[in-house]
């Protein structure tokens, strides 16, 4: 694949900050949004992307690319555990970010509808909230203090469910 | 946090395990919504893992003393970097507690899709069916239905789910003098009465041993010595699936679901075998999946199997009573690895059981009482 990249078709993304990634179509496929753009044939050169800034955008990229060199499940049904592997500690060192940034990555990959970038996100979310407290899981996702439950709703709640909180 | 949108956050809580699900209802008035929502209940039911339910006797006459024990759940482990097999206790329930299920003895009878079945029998208003949600802690009474005693009888009970959606029980009732050995009962959840049906499977035999049914693809199996026969909960039809596959001195065995196929796991004095019916219903598809000898680690004098699930990467667990250690144990059958777990005691009885959201008030509004 990687001796193909280099004469293939090329697809511009803008930043909202206003920074342009080139990347190799086969690369910007990895986003269903994308791909329907492409073949809607309603993408210009320059696909921009108004409301992802360039930190959260070089991250789906970075992950776009290594998924799109990776042989998919479908071209081959033995394809070789190694790359299999490889392409699961790929995703595990990928997600070692801070909460903020995996927010705005998992908004962005619903934005661009990427499906497995998706999962892997919510996953790694589930795996930090679970067996958490209700106050530690709010403090790790910055919960809006607006929406919180009035004292007395979160005292019926608990009480509805002690078995839970012992 | 709170701009996460629905089908994000719906993805994320639906991935997480029960308690800590309930932990988020209390985290803020958005996630209570959502977790309250049908659209979530059936999402992570969808994605629920298999676990283990264990009828759980606190002493060794404890059923003849009318004490009931307790209900014990335990989650198998999701993530291969543990190396586990079983996580520790996530809940336990007294069924002697104040109020809950008022009467006598009661043992669990079946599971389906975090509801479970449980039969009580004994005393003076004995032989009643009760459905149960453990995690909701919903439970109710079904009305009696026609074959009953308020002695101690032969009964076989089926609990699942049919293609369609309907949940069913059914209930297998032996007579001692009747033209018909075995009457045949089947309620559906909702409908507030018990069907009778015209004509039981003739090939059951009088049985020396209660045995549940296990539900796959909407049959419920049972296995009567060694013919394996199946009822369809949809057009509520019986099916003889035939003998299943043994070898000669494999006196012991029982039927469990493994890798979305049928098995039967039996066992003599030398080894343990899982035959496997590869294509549902289809009797040449029967064939041999695994066979362990015994060696130093299985303790063929001091154990007892109870139940098989499947484990992480492809394995299968069989859970034990370790009479010697007095303890619950897992065993993986492909790696050779037991685990012990914190369950001392005579255990009763285990089974898969898969925990869910599913409201008993759905089904149906009066009767439904919250423990």
């Amino acid at each position: 694949m990687s001796t193909s990249s280099s004469s293939s078709k090329k697809i511009v993304l803008k930043s909202a900050d206003n920074e342009t990634f080139e990347i190799d179509e086969i690369v910007a496929l990895e986003s269903q949004a994308i791909k329907n753009m492409i073949e809607d044939e309603c993408a210009d050169n320059v696909i921009p992307l108004g409301n992802i800034d360039s930190k959260t955008l070089s991250k789906i990229i970075e992950y776009c690319k290594k998924h799109a060199e990776s042989p998919k499940k479908d071209d081959n049904a033995d394809i070789d555990e190694k790359a299999v592997e490889d392409l699961k500690s790929f995703d595990a060192e990928f997600a070692k970010v801070d909460m903020p940034l995996i927010q705005d990555i998992l908004m962005a990959a619903n934005f661009l509808n990427i499906d497995n970038l998706i999962g892997l996100m919510c996953r790694t979310i589930a795996d930090r909230i679970k067996g958490k407290t209700p106050e530690e899981i709010r403090k790790i996702l910055n919960i809006n203090k607006n929406d919180l439950l009035s004292p007395e709703q979160e005292a019926k709640a608990r009480e509805e469910n002690s078995w839970a909180f012992d | 946090m709170g701009y996460l949108p629905e089908n994000v956050m719906y993805n994320v809580l639906s991935r997480l395990p029960v308690k800590t699900i309930i932990h988020c209802k209390c985290v803020c008035k958005d996630w209570q919504n959502l977790i309250l929502d049908s659209y979530f209940v059936d999402l992570h039911l969808s994605r629920s893992r298999e676990g283990l339910m264990i009828h759980h006797l606190s002493h060794q006459n404890a059923l003849s003393d009318g004490k009931t024990g307790f209900l014990k759940f335990v989650e198998t482990e999701d993530e291969a970097d543990h190396h586990r097999m079983l996580r520790d206790l996530v809940m336990s329930i007294d069924l002697n507690g104040a109020n809950l299920f008022p009467y006598t003895t009661k043992v669990l009878v079946g599971s389906v899709n975090g509801l479970i079945c449980l039969w009580e029998y004994g005393g003076r208003k004995g032989d009643n069916t009760y459905i149960c949600n453990p995690i909701t802690r919903e439970y109710m009474m079904l009305p009696k239905q026609n074959f009953h005693t308020n002695t101690y009888c032969e009964v076989r009970y089926g609990f699942g789910v049919s293609r369609k959606g309907e949940y069913k029980v059914i209930r297998m009732f032996e007579r001692s003098k009747s033209p018909n050995p075995v009457e045949v009962e089947v309620y559906t959840l909702g409908t507030n009465h018990w069907r009778t049906l015209d004509q039981g499977p003739v090939y059951v035999k009088r049985h020396d041993h209660v045995m549940d049914g296990l539900l796959l693809n909407g049959y419920v199996h049972w296995m009567d010595s060694d013919i394996l026969f199946a009822f369809d909960l949809d057009n509520e039809k019986f099916h003889l699936f035939g003998p299943t596959p043994r070898r000669q001195r494999e006196s012991f065995s029982f039927l469990g679901v493994l890798k979305g196929c049928v098995s039967r796991f039996s066992w003599s004095y030398e080894r343990f075998t899982v035959w496997m019916m590869k294509e549902h219903g289809i009797k040449k598809s029967w064939h041999k999946e695994l066979e362990i000898k015994y060696n130093t680690i299985t303790r063929v004098d001091t154990w007892l199997p109870s139940c098989l699930i499947d484990g992480l990467n492809n394995t299968s667990i069989l859970i034990v009573y370790d009479g010697e250690k007095d303890k619950l144990v897992a065993y993986c059958l492909e790696t050779d690895r037991v685990e012990e777990t914190g369950i001392y005691d005579n255990i009763f009885k285990v089974m898969t059981y898969r925990p869910s959201f599913l409201k008993l008030q759905n089904f149906q509004s009066e009767g439904v009482h919250v423990f």
